[in-house]
């Protein structure tokens, strides 16, 4: 097969934080100290799945060295985006300056150096599609009507997401 | 004990065979061969092999070193094949068994090397390819019939050669394909031609076109070595992959290649190989038979005979289009 | 909470060879708790390493992008979950609960009498072969060719199918020989490729391509008759070649 998972980082935290008063503060705090986490605008996301396959194949394009992007936690933005324009990709699927629900993805054993700061409230990742912007999520990947006949919106948007490479252009 | 003689000339080779009880007594053949660039035609091949082939027969009896009467049955190729010729050797089928009083049997080419093939190497029931000049076809047994499972939608792999070997303005002595297997032996650089499989379907007509439309351009970057080397590679690929598939689809452990292109060391060496990846083995004839034989009309014709099968008198024709699919198999008993 | 994401046991490839076809190796595994098929084209050896590696990145792509598009469409495919390209090994949806049309002919078959059907399993058989021809139909009229459209690459959805009223729900798999074409040419292949698969394993119900067809062309209106055409082309071809040699 392809790689070893196991042999992988096997201790990613994915968490989704609502009611956030300081998200500003947290960007800087990880931009500064270069901490290993990226903040995912849940707009986007309808499921934990979607960012699964995603982070799949971010580990799977570091481990090969073939990134688009600077870092792991850059490539799961790149990875969860539809096209392969990277600023577009880390623009819209990044979270902004002030939003107050963000997921955070990042390395365990970084998080306790963040985990008391965050102000905000912990929502189970599972609940995400409290947050998600369906139409929204149709038009960024594309996904006519007519799709959604015999394929689910998840399984339209994962497939996307994995084959973007092959199936595109 | 039974005596076949067996006669073939559908295409430019012409060949008379003696067999008896499976054994192959005498086998002689000769060829038309053409000038470089030239392929053969009917009225010209026609005449070629009514100037040998009494010739033949008399060589074939000579070396069989029996006498006419202890024949039990002359077997001619009965189609498909090039009108002209075959009218030529069913002529000489018909008298010669008028003559000697014995009966007739109009035999299918395809299925005279197929018999051959499964007669010579002991395979079972193959998934057979035969690839020659006219014919490309991927046939599997079964229900009395031999039935194509993929074949070429255009023209056969060895007319693709053939063709190729006439813009190289290749010898056709001893065969154009052989010429081009020798020099293919020392190409080294591979061109990217066309590759054309639709499920068990090949087409070679697209990738001759390119090679006809360009080769000016082509011959400045690629030796005629490597130009052979790519072709040999590319229609090479495409008849394992389909003759793979073919076996895939059937659950068959065997192929067995028959038909002048099997003779090609390359194409039985891929065969070889995709075998041995999938535990199944393969089967070859060498040139006495790969290439068109009297030998083999004998062999089907013998299965035949011993199936209680014999051809009237008017149906003793030919005809240039004959499936392998049309002839029920009555001899095999699986 | 899912907080933890432990990457060591989401993604497995069980050991066990599920199939091996021409093309590729078929394994069973899973992917976060979803069961899939992973789909490894392995290089040939008998080919020329070039071509090999050409040819093997080509039929993925291809098959990709054939999957995509027909889901674009609405017609039912596996989704795709990831595809390690340094290996050629797709891990996709495993569709549960599905025959392809081959067995499930086969199985309809087998409880006819005499090979003879009775009026249920003819009803189903028709409805099938209906919903074929609109799922061809379809795929034709958006310009996607199959290229290797025989009755294993089309998948039936079992549950209830016995069911009267349950209509035929079918997914289309295996196009590692896709691509886009508008011409009749390929599409009359498409069905002369579905036909010989049907007539040589099926000889009994030789109306049932008859009704593909039918509903192939009530489908497929702009272009269907001209296919239709090449498809009666075709089928001559083989027995109007010249086969000399």
């Amino acid at each position: 097969m392809d790689f070893d998972f196991a042999e992988h980082q096997d201790n990613l935290i994915r968490k989704l934080y609502t009611n956030v008063q300081n998200t500003a503060e947290i960007r800087k705090v990880i931009f500064a100290a270069k901490l290993p986490f990226t903040l995912i605008n849940p707009e986007l996301v309808l499921d934990p799945f979607q960012l699964s396959v995603a982070m799949t194949k971010a580990l799977y394009n570091m481990k090969e060295g073939s990134m688009m992007t600077r870092s792991f936690q850059t490539e799961i933005l790149y990875c969860l985006s539809p096209n392969k324009n990277i600023t577009e990709a880390l623009t819209s699927f990044g979270s902004k300056e002030n939003d107050s629900t963000f997921i955070l993805i990042g390395e365990k054993q970084a998080f306790v150096q963040l985990e008391h700061q965050i102000q905000g409230k912990e929502v189970p990742l599972s609940e995400v599609s409290q947050f998600s912007k369906e139409d929204t999520i149709k038009q960024m990947y594309q996904i006519p009507n007519d799709e959604l006949q015999n394929s689910t919106l998840l399984k339209s948007i994962v497939s996307r997401i994995s084959s973007k490479e092959f199936a595109t252009g | 004990m039974v005596i076949v003689m067996g006669m073939e000339g559908s295409a430019n080779k012409v060949g008379v065979g003696i067999i008896k009880d499976g054994e192959v007594l005498s086998n002689p053949r000769k060829t038309y061969i053409t000038p470089p660039g030239e392929g053969f035609q009917p009225a010209e091949t026609a005449r070629h092999h009514q100037g040998v082939i009494i010739e033949l027969v008399d060589k074939a009896i000579k070396e069989a070193k029996i006498k006419p009467e202890e024949l039990d049955v002359i077997c001619y190729t009965k189609g498909p094949g090039m009108g002209a010729p075959l009218v030529v050797v069913a002529i000489v089928a018909r008298t010669l068994a008028q003559l000697w009083n014995k009966p007739i049997i109009g035999v299918n080419h395809c299925i005279g090397h197929i018999e051959m093939g499964r007669a010579i190497t002991g395979a079972q029931n193959p998934t057979v390819l035969y690839v020659s000049g006219g014919n490309t076809q991927i046939i599997a047994y079964a229900n009395k019939r031999y039935r194509i499972f993929g074949e070429t939608i255009d023209i056969a792999v060895g007319n693709c050669l053939d063709r190729f070997a006439r813009i190289l303005k290749l010898s056709n002595d001893p065969s154009p394909g052989y010429n081009i297997e020798q020099m293919a032996k020392k190409g080294k650089k591979l061109l990217q031609l066309p590759y054309v499989v639709k499920g068990m379907d090949v087409s070679f007509s697209g990738l001759l076109s390119f090679i006809e439309e360009r080769y000016n351009s082509l011959k400045k970057q690629y030796t005629p070595e490597d130009l052979c080397f790519s072709l040999q590679e590319t229609v090479f690929a495409m008849l394992v992959e389909t003759t793979e598939r073919a076996m895939a689809h059937t659950g068959s452990q065997e192929v067995l290649v028959v038909g002048g292109v099997g003779c090609n060391e390359r194409l039985q060496k891929m065969l070889e190989q995709m075998c041995l990846e999938r535990n199944a083995k393969c089967f070859a004839t060498d040139e006495r038979f790969c290439i068109d034989n009297g030998a083999m009309i004998a062999q089907a014709g013998l299965e035949m005979f011993n199936a209680g099968v014999r051809t009237p008198w008017e149906e003793t024709f030919c005809t240039q289009r004959y499936r392998t699919d049309d002839v029920e198999a009555v001899w095999r008993t699986d | 909470m899912d907080s933890n994401v432990n990457h060591a046991s989401a993604v497995t490839v069980n050991q066990q060879l599920f199939k091996q076809g021409a093309e590729a190796r078929l394994f069973t595994g899973s992917f976060f708790g979803r069961k899939t098929i992973v789909k490894e084209r392995f290089s040939k050896k008998y080919r020329h390493p070039e071509l090999d590696e050409r040819l093997t990145k080509e039929r993925m792509r291809a098959e990709l992008k054939g999957l995509m598009r027909c889901k674009n469409i609405g017609i039912w495919t596996p989704a795709v979950y990831f595809v390690g390209s340094k290996s050629n090994t797709v891990h996709m949806e495993l569709l549960e609960n599905v025959d392809t049309v081959n067995i499930y002919i086969g199985k309809l078959l087998m409880g006819c009498v005499d090979g003879s059907c009775d009026v249920q399993c003819t009803n189903k058989l028709k409805q099938l072969a209906e919903e074929v021809g609109i799922t061809v139909g379809k795929m034709h009229l958006a310009g996607i060719i199959h290229g290797d459209l025989t009755t294993s690459n089309i998948l039936i959805d079992t549950t209830n199918v016995e069911n009267e009223s349950t209509k035929p729900k079918l997914a289309l798999i295996d196009f590692g020989l896709s691509h886009v074409d508008n011409s009749a040419e390929d599409k009359g292949v498409d069905l002369y490729v579905l036909e010989r698969a049907l007539t040589s394993t099926f000889s009994n119900i030789p109306w049932f391509f008859d009704i593909v067809l039918t509903s192939y062309r009530g489908t497929y209106t702009s272009g269907g008759e001209e296919v239709f055409k090449k498809l009666e082309e075709i089928r001559l071809r083989g027995r109007k070649r010249t086969m000399i040699g």
